[in-house]
């Protein structure tokens, strides 16, 4: 897989309003990742006593026990605490938290299955949930993950590209150095080219950050049509079986 | 107008409805939802299902570990299944230790297939007091709104239909296990038991009740059938039932019962051909 790039989005489905229950909500799937997100009403934040003057985005990202070659744990892990974070820091930029003060949002995720690009895929989801659950928002917030080993840069990577591209190795046999490797996750509110998060693992040289981050930015803005069609079918859905009522 | 007299007066608003013997999303009192079941839709997992019962919606995984058999049952391996109900399904959960209702579930359903007898763990055995399957069965709920328990239960039966285990040599000598990964065996399931709920509201018995109804009615119940014999009743409590009212659910959910089946042969057996 030397030298290979690719650098267009993949087949990607998406739907929103899939759990009746939940204010909002959105199923997304690439390659065999599946994954589901549902966001409720704004509750008042738990065991807090001083006011704050922004709203707050509660984000529990979660592998379910069957979706990982190896059986998962129910207690969250370290990994499902970080992706947590990162869905969280991603969404906050989007979201006018100053609209509902001393409230917090519940957003929760739900892997059902993981090959690779599971966290982009959460806040591209978490983003479409949060917009149908009529959250305010500045903008539409997409994500996308390249994974880079040397020369070669894949766009929303597989579970066995994303492990190929986590491993270091040397230059040449003669090199100490570390060829470029990596993965690298970027959420963007689209509309002003504004980067709300950017994870990043592994070693790049800043050449290749470049180049990659470009190839990111382009990534999430190709989904942006996607996400806005899956809004508005679900718009003009409900304004339908509205008017037959 | 309708929506504001509902939000003042939910029981009223469900009694003038069921006067009538309709119900406000236009089932009659004794009509089931459609049921939707989706096979093998988790290439991580060695066995999975998913079950739609209206809008309840259920997704069962099954892993299969090898392990070392217990020494008091050395020859039989392990089923566990846990039930989880995340805060992703319903406002009614909080994220934390899971809920009672989730234990509770998951202790009946443990507690149904060992009586019911559906699988024999002793196929699980791989070498008697060295080696056997441990299948962990992890039931998750991805929408609730009402019969959980009835869902679970399909989607687990469902599941363990699929389960597809390699074929495993073991060398007890150096403790060598080698997986055969061309040889898939699948399990045998005995028999297939079924539920169906009910809620009780006032003196009425509502059939296969949604989230909604289910908060509002005054009580549960759960008939468990196998081979056209009873299985398992589950009542937590609520209000009294009479004598014919509790023959004709167990009548109801008989007949019920033979349609779930074929629906689940019919899944099954579209994916071994």
């Amino acid at each position: 897989m030397e030298g290979k790039q690719r650098s267009n989005v993949k087949f990607v489905f998406l739907k929103c309003g899939v759990v009746s229950q939940a204010k909002g909500s959105a199923y997304f799937e690439v390659d065999n990742t599946k994954l589901i997100v549902s966001v409720y009403d704004p509750r008042e934040i738990p065991k807090k006593t001083d006011y704050s003057s922004k709203g707050e985005l509660f984000c529990i990202f979660k592998y379910a026990p069957f979706s990982c070659p190896n059986r998962r744990a129910h207690q969250p892990d370290a990994d499902e605490k970080q992706h947590s974070a990162i869905v969280k820091r991603a969404l906050e930029s989007a979201v006018c938290r100053h609209e509902f003060p001393n409230f917090q949002v519940d957003v929760y995720i739900l892997v059902l299955e993981n090959d690779g690009s599971a966290l982009s895929g959460a806040i591209t989801a978490a983003g479409i949930a949060l917009a149908q659950a009529g959250i305010p928002m500045y903008d539409t917030i997409t994500a996308a993950t390249l994974a880079i080993q040397g020369t070669t840069k894949l766009l929303d990577p597989t579970l066995e590209e994303e492990t190929l591209c986590t491993v270091a190795t040397h230059k040449s046999d003669t090199e100490i150095d570390y060829d470029s490797h990596g993965i690298i996750v970027l959420a963007m509110l689209s509309t002003h080219e504004q980067i709300s998060e950017f994870y990043q693992l592994g070693n790049l040289d800043l050449e290749t950050l470049n180049e990659s981050v470009n190839i990111l930015m382009n990534a999430a803005k190709d989904i942006v049509p996607l996400v806005e069609k899956c809004l508005v079918d679900y718009v003009t859905k409900t304004l339908k079986s509205n008017a037959e009522s | 107008m309708a929506k504001q007299f509902k939000s003042l007066h939910p029981t009223k608003f469900y009694r003038d409805y069921l006067n009538h013997d309709i119900r406000p999303d236009g089932r009659l009192i004794s009509k089931f939802r459609p049921v939707i079941i989706n096979i093998g839709s988790i290439a991580t997992a060695d066995g999975s299902a998913l079950v739609r019962i209206g809008k309840t919606t259920v997704i069962c995984g099954i892993k299969a570990e090898l392990c070392p058999p217990k020494s008091e049952r050395p020859n039989e391996g392990f089923l566990i299944c846990n039930v989880d109900l995340p805060p992703l399904c319903s406002s009614k959960f909080r994220p934390g230790p899971p809920s009672d209702l989730a234990q509770i579930t998951t202790r009946f359903l443990a507690d149904l297939i060992l009586n019911s007898a559906c699988i024999d763990l002793k196929d699980l055995c791989i070498v008697k007091e060295k080696l056997v399957w441990c299948l962990y069965a992890d039931i998750i709920c991805l929408d609730h709104d009402g019969c959980i328990i009835d869902a679970c239960l399909l989607v687990l039966l469902t599941a363990l239909k699929t389960v597809r285990l390699p074929g495993v040599e073991y060398d007890a000598a150096i403790d060598k296990k080698t997986i055969n990964e061309d040889e898939q065996k699948s399990l045998s399931i005995y028999n297939t038991p079924v539920s169906t709920t009910y809620a009780m509201f006032e003196d009425k018995v509502i059939t296969d009740p949604t989230a909604e109804e289910e908060e509002i009615s005054s009580g549960l119940l759960t008939i468990v059938v196998k081979n056209k014999e009873l299985c398992s009743i589950h009542k937590p409590g609520g209000s009294p039932l009479s004598e014919e009212k509790l023959y004709d659910c167990i009548s109801e959910t008989i007949n019920h019962a033979d349609l779930l089946i074929t629906l689940i042969n019919t899944a099954v057996a579209e994916q071994n051909d």
